[in-house]
């Protein structure tokens, strides 16, 4: 069982919590000319990586706030801890940050048609 | 429907435990003790502690030790204010009582960004005393409640069985308040009534 720290109330049992996905995913503004392309990558593309994460768990059965977790997603390790509203401020934090795709490079191509099968 | 269904209150039912609380039943020397604290007021405060006029109203009628600190709990003569988050407490006095302070910190909160809620009716109280009644919590509950770390002034929102509750630590002796919604608080009686079997249980009304 994963032991979170709640900012708030401290270590508790990831039973008490719900896991809110990846961190850092900001909605494309409807207002603007908004592509279906643009929109489904917010919807469905997700890092799925095999190491460090940024993500998002409420404490559902304590003070029902949201915060933002580094987790290693190989060893369950968690490296940091902090606010929804602020960005990652450890090492490992930033550069995880940085590495994203989002903020990197665009996502790849959808594979061609004749290589799905 | 057998009209003698214990189960179909009256409609001067005044508790969610109603049913199940039977006049002192069980040994005077018990080790536990179970009860429900009825008829407190409650409400739910929200507010922003960067906002100086909410700082200012809640002090001057909630006490000076407002706001509480994360997982804690004081009292304030007839009123009791518990830390639910940074921006929320819970609010505990006399069903009496409860009108005049309502009005009195809706009138002082009135040009803050804030809410204040009567939520009496939502939750009730269990109290469980006993020098064994840590043993019994410990049976559905993931947190460590040792005196050591849970002192007299500590509260925690937790799962208890599988009812989610607030608990707190009210005295330095064995003893703790459960705070449970309406709806589980009959569950959650069942639940400590059958925890607490393999010692002497006495239930008070
Ligand atoms: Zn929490």
């Amino acid at each position: 069982m994963l032991h979170i720290e709640c900012p708030w109330c401290g270590f508790r049992d990831d039973a008490e919590f719900h896991y809110g996905g990846e961190a850092h995913i900001t909605r494309p503004d409807p207002s603007t000319t908004l592509t279906d392309e643009k929109f489904s990558e917010y919807l469905f593309s997700k890092t799925n990586t095999k190491g460090l994460l940024l993500e998002r768990w409420c404490h559902r059965s304590g003070c029902r706030r949201w915060f933002n977790v580094l987790r290693n997603t190989i060893t369950n390790e968690i490296l940091e801890v902090y606010p929804v509203t602020e960005k990652p401020s450890s090492k490992q934090g930033k550069e995880t940050y940085e590495r994203n795709w989002r903020r990197k490079s665009p996502p790849k191509k959808t594979p061609k048609t004749d290589e799905v099968k | 429907m057998a009209s003698n269904d214990k189960t179909i209150g009256p409609a001067t039912k005044t508790s969610p435990l109603e049913t199940k609380l039977i006049s002192n039943k069980g040994p005077t020397d018990a080790e536990i003790t179970l009860k429900e604290n009825k008829h407190i007021g409650k409400m739910i405060l929200r507010g922003s502690l960067s906002e100086k006029k909410f700082i200012t109203s809640t002090k001057k009628h909630l006490s000076q030790q407002f706001p509480a600190s994360p997982n804690s709990f004081y009292d304030h003569t007839k009123v009791r204010v518990i830390w639910l988050g940074p921006d929320e407490w819970l609010i505990l006095t006399d069903a009496a009582e409860l009108n005049t302070l309502k009005d009195d910190l809706t009138r002082a909160l009135i040009k803050s960004h804030s809410a204040l809620v009567d939520v009496s009716d939502n939750s009730t109280i269990i109290e469980i005393k006993g020098r064994y009644s840590r043993e019994i919590l410990m049976k559905g509950c993931s947190l460590d409640i040792h005196p050591s770390v849970f002192q007299t002034g500590c509260s925690a929102q937790i799962d208890l069985g599988l009812a989610n509750i607030i608990l707190l630590k009210t005295a330095d002796e064995p003893i703790y308040q459960i705070i449970v919604r309406a709806s589980f608080a009959s569950y959650l009686w069942d639940w400590l009534v059958d925890a607490a079997h393999e010692f002497n249980v006495r239930i008070e009304n």
